[in-house]
């Protein structure tokens, strides 16, 4: 995957030109879209950003989050919760529902990220049902009922864009983290805990910096999200769909790779979307086929297919060179 | 003051239900233990069972307990054909991998359920009164979920210790290498304890159905139950699956009289929590 060949040389500038294509059409989209595509493509925004977090965790250490959702609710808590009771200002509220997520994070991995392999995933997924719990009980957060953003916040136009910034923010630390020393230590780690705690990798810190990343930006989507409904009550918002479609579009994407979230976001939110209307569940049986299929057939994801068939190609070219 | 009579009802009730816990979670403890494959779908099949019963009774009449003739075989072929098809294939890779495909199923199964029998709560109204011992009070229905619980906790013990095939998943949990040496088949007894945990989840979703309602959405909740279960007992030890099963359904059922109820499922997942924590190996397990 990392040698460098010739046909990856060709492909890069048309790659570059393809996504300031993207971009354009993104940043340019209010204007020329109609309200319901609009809304299509926040929600496939906030999934964009949900599954870039989730990777940026479980895609490059290896352990799986199965209480993905907690960070995501938590932010959206933190963002309402600084809106009505501490009157800050929609941006700053975002942001500390973020801020919120990460220190939860980092709370959490104390304990937690003692643990290996399934017993994360077990401890994680009692967590987020454990949270789910308190918060539909708990006075303090308005308990069963939730809140609702009052109506003057409501700006589509703004929404979108500061979801748009998210997803974007969220992709580019991904970038960021994969071609950084730390994506280097995660790799290690993911690869053999052992040997790379063996050779200096302080791995608990590298695990915990990564989870609380993951949480800010998954609280940062979550009250952006919320912003959007605008309702949050616990079943919404601890709801394990939530993190049952980010793993399958990570999962088809492919894992611990920058453009597979989106391409798995993409796919999934767009099947959900057009299901949903008319069989309101079909998508949930799909979202399990595809978990199911993508570990016996595919367990890199599209973006492993696409980076064995790129590897063949270049092997090819560079045999036709040689003679 | 809370009364004794009250304390000695809710200990009595907290331990019938953990002994209907404590067998449930036996199904997840000898798969984890054979098998090292976390069945995250383990309490989706106990919604198989549920949901079985139900058609049983509202299409046939056919009472619950009766319906356990169903479930049993029907849960082990449904854990043979799942063993053969799916996890066969990812058992002995990595640990990841067998943890998606079983949360892939627990999808699967949840989504279909859902689609195909809406979210509604469906219950059986069977309710066969209570049995009386001076003050105390207790549901039969209850009752015969302990009693089966004990049966099923009785019978796995014996296939455990009295069979060839009981001593070879035993073998197995101990040290598979030498379980192979010796010629033990890992491939059949992988699929004797699939069969056997799915086959006992599936009964124990016909038994829950004589105590609650359910929804497909009910799953998860039963396999996380299962999960605290398992950690409290320590893994691989189908003893320490009946303690950790007794010991949450007293903690559950006495703790009701400081919290709200609501609040209960939060104890048991507080209790794993810290339990992982500090000592992933059990209450019963030793390093």
């Amino acid at each position: 995957m990392f040698n460098g060949s010739t046909k990856k040389r060709v492909i890069k500038p048309a790659f570059i030109a393809l996504w300031l294509i993207v971009a354009i059409l993104l940043v340019a989209a209010p204007t020329f879209v109609n309200p319901a595509l609009r809304s299509f493509l926040f929600f496939l925004l906030m999934w964009i950003a949900l599954s870039q977090s989730f990777n940026l965790f479980t895609g490059l250490t290896g352990y799986v989050n199965f209480g993905f959702v907690v960070f995501y609710g938590i932010g959206g808590y933190g963002m309402t919760l600084s809106l009505l009771r501490l009157n800050l200002p929609i941006y700053l509220a975002l942001i500390v529902g973020g801020l919120v997520s990460a220190a939860f994070a980092i709370a959490v991995s104390l304990p937690a990220l003692r643990l290996r392999g399934a017993y994360f995933a077990i401890a994680m997924l009692s967590l987020a049902q454990a949270v789910f719990v308190i918060f539909d009980n708990w006075n303090f957060v308005n308990s069963a009922t939730g809140y609702t953003i009052p109506v003057q916040y409501y700006n589509p136009t703004q929404q979108y864009y500061a979801m748009l910034a998210i997803a974007a923010a969220t992709t580019i630390s991904v970038f960021l983290v994969l071609n950084s020393k730390i994506g280097l230590a995660l790799r290690a780690i993911k690869q053999n805990e052992e040997a790379a705690v063996s050779l200096g990798i302080n791995s608990t810190l590298y695990k915990s910096v990564t989870l609380a990343i993951s949480a800010f930006f998954a609280g940062l989507a979550g009250g952006a999200a919320i912003w959007g409904i605008t309702i949050i009550d616990p079943p919404s918002a601890f709801d394990t769909t939530v993190t049952l479609t980010v793993i399958s579009m990570t999962m088809l994407g492919g894992f611990g790779t920058l453009l597979g979230p989106v391409i798995g976001a993409c796919i999934l939110y767009s099947v959900e979307y057009y299901l949903g209307l008319t069989y309101p569940y079909l998508h949930l049986i799909i979202f399990g086929a595809i978990i199911i299929a993508t570990v016996l057939a595919l367990p890199q994801g599209i973006m492993g297919v696409i980076g064995s068939l790129m590897r063949k190609e270049a092997k090819q070219i560079e045999m036709k060179v040689k003679q | 003051m809370v009364s004794g009579m009250l304390l000695a009802e809710l200990v009595i009730l907290g331990l019938m239900y953990g002994l209907l816990y404590g067998v449930l979670a036996l199904g997840l403890n000898i798969v984890w233990g054979v098998m090292r494959v976390v069945n995250i779908a383990h309490g989706d099949f106990v919604m198989v069972g549920s949901y079985t019963s139900y058609w049983a009774y509202v299409l046939a009449g056919v009472n619950p307990i009766l319906s356990l003739l169903l479930t049993i075989p029907f849960g082990f072929a449904l854990g043979a054909a799942t063993y053969f098809g799916l996890i066969k294939r990812v058992q002995g890779s990595e640990e990841l991998m067998s943890l998606f495909m079983t949360f892939g199923l627990s999808t699967l199964i949840g989504g279909m359920l859902l689609f195909l029998y809406s979210p509604t709560q469906r219950a059986i109204p069977v309710f066969l009164g209570n049995f009386r011992y001076s003050d105390l009070s207790i549901p039969v229905n209850i009752l015969i979920a302990s009693i089966y619980a004990i049966i099923i906790a009785v019978a796995l013990r014996l296939f455990l210790r009295r069979t060839f095939w009981g001593k070879a998943i035993r073998a197995v949990i101990e040290d598979k290498v030498s379980a192979m040496l010796v010629g033990v088949n890992p491939s059949m007894v992988s699929f004797l304890t699939f069969g056997i945990g799915i086959a006992i989840a599936c009964s124990v979703g016909s038994i829950v159905m004589l105590l609650q309602s359910v929804s497909p959405t009910s799953g998860p909740d039963f396999t996380l139950i299962s999960f605290v279960i398992v950690v409290l007992g320590g893994l691989g030890n189908p003893a320490g699956a009946l303690v950790g099963g007794i010991v949450l359904g007293v903690v559950e059922s006495v703790s009701s009289l400081a919290v709200n109820a609501a609040v209960t499922p939060a104890i048991g997942f507080i209790i794993l929590f810290i339990v992982l924590i500090a000592r992933p190996q059990g209450i019963m397990g030793s390093k």
